[in-house]
Order: C-alpha cells, then sequence, then structure tokens
C-alpha cells in the first residue's frame, strides 16, 4: 500500500512538474530530465551503440520535449513520450549513417560486465556476446527498437506500441519477427 | 490434439511472459516428450539469456548535470534566436517564398504523377514575369535562394510536431476530432506560421515519412486541411501501398477539394468499401457525382460488376435526394438495366418526390421515358397533377404519360383519365386502352369515381364515363354500372340501362353489388329494381333472387320467380329484356306494397 502511495505521489509530483514545466518553468523542467535522461540515454544508447552519440542524441530529445511540451496531452506516461521522440532520434540518426561512426565496441562494454568464472568461459561468452550484440545491431531499426523496448528492457506490449507508433499486437509481431531474425543471424551455417 | 506447429507458437509467448501459466505448463510438458520441440525451446531460451548478458550502457559514465547545462544552453540560444531570425527575417521570407514558388511549379508539371518533394534548395533565378502567387501560400516575393539549413529545420520542427501529435490522433470519420487535431498542430506550429513557413506543404513532406506514426499524423493534418495541391500529395500516398489506407481516408477528409480525387480509392476493392461509406454519410451533390462516375467507370470493367453495382448503388441511396439524377443518368445510359434503376430510385429516400420534379424539366442526361417508368413504378401523389397537365399540354410522349398515369390507377388514376377525356382536347381513342387497363386492375375504382363524381354533381365527366362504359362492356365495368344505376340525378332510362348492362357484363361477386342497390331502391324505382333482378338472375342464377324476394307476399314472390324463369335472361337480346323488365314492373306494381 505504502509503496502504491509513494508511486501515486511520485506520478502527481510529476504530473505538477509538466504543467509547470508546460508554463514555462525551466527549474521543472530541469527536474523531469533528472528523472528521466538515464532512462533516454539507455535506451538510445542500446540503438546505437555509442556513448557519445546517445548521450547528444539524449539531450536534443530533451530540447525536443521542451518544444512540444505544449503538445503532451498526457494520454500516454511522460517517459513513454521521450522515449518514442528518443526513437525518432535514433531513426534519423540510424538514416544518417550515425551508426557507422563511434560504435562502442562490445569488448569494451563486455569487459565492464562481470567476467566469467575461468578464462576460458569468459572467452566465450564474450565471444556469444559479441555475436549477439553485431547480430542486434545488423537488425533493421523498428524490429531492433520492438526487440530493446520489449526483451531487454522488459516493457509492456502496450508501451512498445506506444513507442513505435503502432497497435500491440504489431508490436508483438515485431518482437516475434526480431527473434527469428535474431536467431537466424546467430544460428551456425548448416545448423537446422 | 495440439500439434508441434501450436506448442512452437506458443515458446515466444512462454518466454516473454504474455503466456497463461496453465499453457506454459502445457507447453513444458509437451516439450519434455519432444524432442525437436525441445531444441526449439532450447534455442529460444538461449537467445534470452544471450540477450540478458548483453553489457548494459554505461550509464555511469552520463553526467546528468552536464547535459542539463547542454539543454538549457540549446533552448536559451532558441530563445534568444527571434531577434536574430527576426533580422534573417526578410531573407527568409524571401528565400521560403522562391522555394514555395519553384515547389509550385515542379507540382504543376510532375513527371512521373509523384508529388515532389519539398525543395530544399535552389539556385535557379526565378522566371522572368512569374505569374502573382497565391496570397495565402506566398507572404513575399521570391527573391533569393532558401537557406536549406533552414528548411531542414523548419521541415524537422513539422516532423517532431506530428511525432508528438501522433499520440492523440483522432479516429478516422470524426470530422470533429480530426478539426481539433489539425487545430492542436496549428497551435503548435505558430511559430513557423509567423516565419511564412508553408506548414501544410512541410507537412505534405512528412507524409512519406519512414515512421508509420509520422506519416499517420502528417495525412491526418493534410487530410483536414488539405488544398487544391494537397490533394496530389494525397493522391501520390495513396499509390503507395503503406500509406494507401490512410491516404484515402485523409482524401474523403479533405471536403469538395479532393472528391475527384476519390476516384483512383473507388477503384480499389481495399478502400472502396470505406469510402464509399464517408461519401454516403457526407452527402450532397458532389458526392453522388463521385459515385455515380465510379459506378459508371469501374462497374463496366470489375470482374464482379453485380457487387461493385449494387455498392455503389447501396451509397447512393444512402446519399438520398441529389442521388436521384445520378440514378436516372446511370439508367439513360444503360449502365444500369430499367428494372436496376427503379429499384436503386425504390431504396432512395425522397426519390419519388425528385423525380416527380422533373416531369416538367428533367436533368441532361435522363431520359423522358425513363422518368415515366419511374414515376409509374414510385407514383409519388404530388406527380399525378403534373401528369395529367402535361398530357393536356404537351403532345410530346403523350402515349407514355397516359400509361404511366394508367400505372398509377385506383381511383385517382382512372379519374385523371376520364377527366382528359371530358376534356375533348384528347381522343378517346388514345385513351382506351388505359381506362380499360385501370378498371381492369381495380375494380372497385369505377365505382369510387362514380360515387365521388354524383356527390359532386359532375355531370359532364360522369357522362362521359358512362358513355365509354356502354361503349366497351367488359367484366371490370360492372362495379361502375351498379354505381350509375344508384345514382339518382341521372335519367331512370340510363340507369336501367346501366344495370341491366351490369347483368350482362359483370361476374357473380357483381350481384351482391345489385343486391345491395335492389335493397337500397325506393318501392316507387320498381323499373330499377326489376333490372336490379334480372341481372342477379343472370349472374348469380335464380337462387339468389328467391333469396331476395322472400321477403315479398308469397304469391307475388313466386309469381316473381316465374316471370324471370319465362325470360330466360342469358339467351335473349337486351331489347327483349327491356321487354322483360316492363312487364316485371308491372308484376311488383301488385305484389310491393
Amino acid at each position: 500500500m505504502a509503496r502504491t502511495l509513494d508511486e501515486m505521489r511520485e506520478a502527481a509530483t510529476e504530473q505538477a512538474l509538466i504543467r509547470r514545466a508546460r508554463s514555462g518553468d525551466r527549474g521543472a523542467f530541469d527536474a523531469l530530465v533528472r528523472g528521466h535522461f538515464k532512462h533516454v540515454y539507455a535506451f538510445l544508447h542500446r540503438m546505437i551503440r555509442s556513448h557519445e552519440d546517445a548521450e547528444d542524441l539524449a539531450q536534443e530529445c530533451f530540447v525536443r520535449a521542451w518544444r512540444s511540451l505544449p503538445h503532451y496531452r498526457e494520454q500516454s506516461a511522460f517517459s513513454t513520450w521521450l522515449l518514442r521522440i528518443a526513437r525518432h532520434l535514433a531513426h534519423d540518426h540510424h538514416r544518417a549513417g550515425g551508426r557507422r561512426a563511434r560504435t562502442t565496441p562490445v569488448e569494451e562494454a563486455s569487459a565492464q560486465a562481470q567476467p566469467g568464472p575461468s578464462p576460458a568461459d569468459a572467452l566465450a561468452r564474450r565471444e556469444v556476446v559479441r555475436d549477439v550484440a553485431d547480430a542486434l545491431q545488423r537488425l533493421p531499426e523498428r524490429l531492433r527498437a520492438a526487440i530493446v523496448l520489449r526483451t531487454i528492457e522488459g516493457r509492456e506490449y502496450d508501451e512498445v506500441a506506444e513507442i513505435l507508433g503502432v497497435k500491440p499486437a504489431t508490436a508483438r509481431m515485431l518482437v516475434m519477427q526480431a527473434r527469428r531474425a535474431l536467431a537466424q543471424r546467430l544460428r551456425p551455417e548448416g545448423a537446422p | 490434439m495440439k500439434t508441434c506447429r501450436t506448442f512452437r507458437a506458443r515458446i515466444h509467448g512462454a518466454l516473454d511472459g504474455s503466456l497463461p501459466i496453465e499453457a506454459v505448463f502445457a507447453l513444458e510438458e509437451h516439450v519434455r516428450g519432444c524432442a525437436a520441440c525441445r531444441t526449439v525451446y532450447r534455442r529460444e531460451r538461449d537467445l534470452d539469456a544471450a540477450l540478458a548478458r548483453l553489457p548494459g550502457p554505461p550509464v555511469e559514465r552520463v553526467d546528468v548535470e552536464r547535459a542539463i547545462a547542454g539543454i538549457r544552453a540549446t533552448i536559451d540560444r532558441e530563445a534568444v534566436a527571434p531577434p536574430r531570425r527576426r533580422f534573417w527575417l526578410p531573407l527568409a521570407i524571401a528565400a521560403a517564398a522562391a522555394a514555395v514558388l519553384l515547389f509550385f511549379l515542379l507540382r504543376r508539371a510532375p513527371v512521373d504523377g509523384r508529388a515532389p518533394p519539398i525543395v530544399e534548395s535552389t539556385t535557379r533565378p526565378p522566371p522572368p514575369s512569374p505569374p502573382p502567387p497565391p496570397v495565402e501560400e506566398i507572404a513575399e516575393p521570391p527573391d533569393a535562394a532558401i537557406d536549406p539549413v533552414r528548411l531542414a529545420r523548419a521541415r524537422d520542427e513539422v516532423r517532431c510536431l506530428l511525432a508528438s501529435a501522433a499520440e492523440a490522433l483522432p479516429p478516422w470519420g470524426e470530422p470533429r476530432a480530426a478539426s481539433e487535431f489539425a487545430a492542436a498542430v496549428d497551435e503548435g506550429a505558430r511559430e513557423l506560421e509567423r516565419s511564412r513557413w508553408p506548414v501544410l506543404r512541410l507537412a505534405e513532406g512528412a507524409i512519406a515519412d519512414a515512421d508509420p506514426a509520422v506519416a499517420r499524423a502528417a495525412l491526418r493534418y493534410v487530410g483536414a486541411r488539405a488544398d487544391r495541391l494537397s490533394v496530389r500529395t494525397l493522391e501520390a500516398a495513396f499509390a503507395r501501398p503503406e500509406s494507401r489506407i490512410d491516404a484515402a481516408l485523409a482524401l474523403c477528409d479533405a471536403g469538395d477539394v479532393a472528391l475527384d480525387a476519390l476516384a483512383s480509392p473507388l477503384r480499389d476493392p481495399a478502400t472502396r468499401g470505406f469510402v464509399l461509406a464517408r461519401l454516403a454519410d457526407r452527402g450532397g451533390d458532389g458526392a453522388a457525382r463521385v459515385v455515380e462516375t465510379s459506378i459508371r467507370v469501374t462497374a463496366m470493367n470489375a470482374a464482379d460488376r453485380t457487387a461493385w453495382i449494387r455498392e455503389g448503388l447501396d451509397a447512393l441511396a444512402r446519399i438520398g435526394g441529389p442521388s436521384v439524377p445520378a440514378i436516372l443518368r446511370l439508367g439513360s445510359e444503360g449502365t444500369l438495366s430499367p428494372d436496376e434503376t427503379i429499384d436503386a430510385l425504390a431504396a432512395t429516400e425522397g426519390a419519388a418526390e425528385v423525380v416527380a420534379g422533373f416531369v416538367s424539366a428533367r436533368p441532361k442526361g435522363v431520359q423522358d421515358a425513363l422518368v415515366l417508368r419511374a414515376l409509374a413504378a414510385l407514383q409519388p401523389a404530388r406527380a399525378l397533377p403534373l401528369l395529367e397537365r402535361r398530357a393536356l399540354e404537351v403532345r410530346e410522349r403523350r402515349r407514355e404519360v397516359i400509361e404511366c398515369i394508367a400505372w398509377y390507377g385506383g381511383e385517382g388514376g382512372l379519374a385523371a383519365l376520364l377527366r382528359l377525356a371530358a376534356s375533348g382536347r384528347i381522343a378517346e381513342d388514345d385513351l382506351e386502352d388505359a381506362i380499360l387497363a385501370t378498371l381492369d386492375r381495380d375494380r372497385n375504382a369505377g365505382r369510387a369515381v362514380v360515387e365521388d363524381w354524383a356527390r359532386a354533381g359532375r355531370r359532364v365527366e360522369l357522362s362521359v364515363f358512362q358513355r365509354f362504359l356502354l361503349g366497351h362492356p367488359v367484366p371490370a365495368a360492372a362495379p361502375a354500372l351498379v354505381a350509375f344505376g344508384g345514382a339518382d340525378f341521372l335519367p331512370t332510362a340510363d340507369r336501367r340501362w346501366s344495370l341491366l348492362l351490369a347483368g350482362e357484363t359483370g361476374t357473380p361477386a357483381d350481384a351482391e353489388l345489385l343486391a345491395e342497390l335492389f335493397q337500397r331502391l325506393k318501392p316507387s324505382e320498381k323499373d330499377l329494381k326489376a333490372a336490379c333482378l334480372l341481372s342477379i338472375r343472370a349472374l348469380a342464377g335464380s337462387e339468389r333472387v328467391e333469396l331476395l324476394v322472400e321477403t315479398l307476399p308469397s304469391r307475388n314472390a313466386r309469381r316473381v320467380v316465374a316471370v324471370l324463369a319465362d325470360a330466360d335472361a342469358r339467351s335473349r337480346p337486351i331489347t327483349t329484356l327491356t321487354r322483360l323488365a316492363r312487364e316485371l314492373e308491372n308484376a311488383l306494381a301488385t305484389s310491393v306494397p
């Protein structure tokens, strides 16, 4: 119960911040940025695999959010709305060829992750992780966004659908397609 | 019995937590016993595990406060931009105008039928004598090239605006909601508008956006705000399979300017149904004209002609009155058969009254004969006097007009025909078939006319009718003849002749009319009573007469019956029957009190 009340209080606070930001209160908007920046950054990083680009795009996402705030009707969560803008930015970035530049190597990223129990295992695991990350990056942007949002970030289909601008059933289909495409790319040659 | 295929289709749901727990248990049980499914299941699980092992984003490297400072700086830069914008304003307006003009020129002369994209830059000088651009579309005369960076930014802003507006996309088919949606976008684009950017054109550019949500929002906005130029863009969007449905709906939203552009969606089986429905909801002459054209053009080429025509006619029927000329034109040119035309008109509310208006002045392309046939079928009351007047005044197609009146039939139709006969301006021969057909279809119509006119004292028309009946002894005339027998303002001889003729021409059912009149006649009208008895015996036999005279003293009754038996009315001509009637008059004079 206490947690629900906390959540409700948090939502009410966020709504108040949104209303104040909408009326031009920069401080309120800063508070919103503080609360959501890392989530937006994380999604963008998963989409484009570059720390610098993800950080730049996350900033751009909030600049656009500030511009579009008068049109945000609170029909979806603020975070969903932000991710929707972020997804458009990732899409544009991808289309502009930004994907080729400044991509963080998986080795570098996975080095920060916990190592395996033995050097051999760690090596094998790192190999698999690199393959999966590469296969993920080779997916079409839409499918990548779908699987990132659902399978990696664990969002509900309704929210995935809102971010992608599709119906929930389509979102489900996109996730399935993405999994199938990933599985196909990861399957050793000659395997059934 | 579930197959491996069924279970495999559930693996994804099981792993992603969206499958009910019972189904997950069933799946796991199946997987334990099926090696092939086990392999697939394990592979999917491994994929999940691999995805879970992907390193998370290096969130710890993010400096949120620094990011906030960067965001603030960008917002502040934009906030102080207006003075700079003012400084560049004349150049920007001129550049935008140049781009818009070039944009219009390119769109007016499309090479491949697709709408050209928004022109990002141009180094071409303006044409030597450019035509004056529309005031609302071009703010300043073009005299400089547009800054591609600014254009890209403006386009980007509109795209962003549409992306955020896409959240509150109203459902199709709600014009008010669509209008509110467009107003909300306009509100967001006020700055751009103030800087004279053609927001509508920029939104048109977003129709082909790779993001379906943005494209859909752009289509919705353009549909609500469309001008003649937008229609070309919407048509181009309709040509692309991915935006076909939304483009067709946007064209429906676009109003009168896009009516002609609906021809393509009406040819496409995927969009035809809802476009027809929207046109039917919209109604009016324009919608009827578009549906008419679609029936004309597509129904002739479609494999399933009947279904296509039926859909189109259903839409026309829903449109109502404005569809009537369209339906009649389709019937007149042969696209619809006469029966299809009449059925379509019958299904269209208010069609009868509209067709009635075409008696004297019909629309172009509509055949007079078809109008008359439609009137005959629909029979609007308003048209009958119009038809009667037209038969009197116009010789052209008089025969068809008279036939049409005959189809109206009943008391009204017969009265109209008899009035025409009484006018003396139309030969009786021209009316003969129509009157007889009317009597034949409704035996009681003649009786009703006689009774009405007798009450109104219309002797001229009555004498014309009686003369007609005496000259045309047909079974259908008998009820009218009986009515003449009861018309007390006529000379007794005329009434008697009518009653005797009814006995010659009528049916057993008419004997009851005669019996009723026999009871109603005054005792002094013995010759008419005698004529009634003669005719009743001729039509229904002696038993019916005996039943009728059983109220008389038995001696007199027997005498009447005996005289009638001698007379053998059936086999003798009218003159013989007249003589017999006189004898009967004497018998009745002594027996009837």
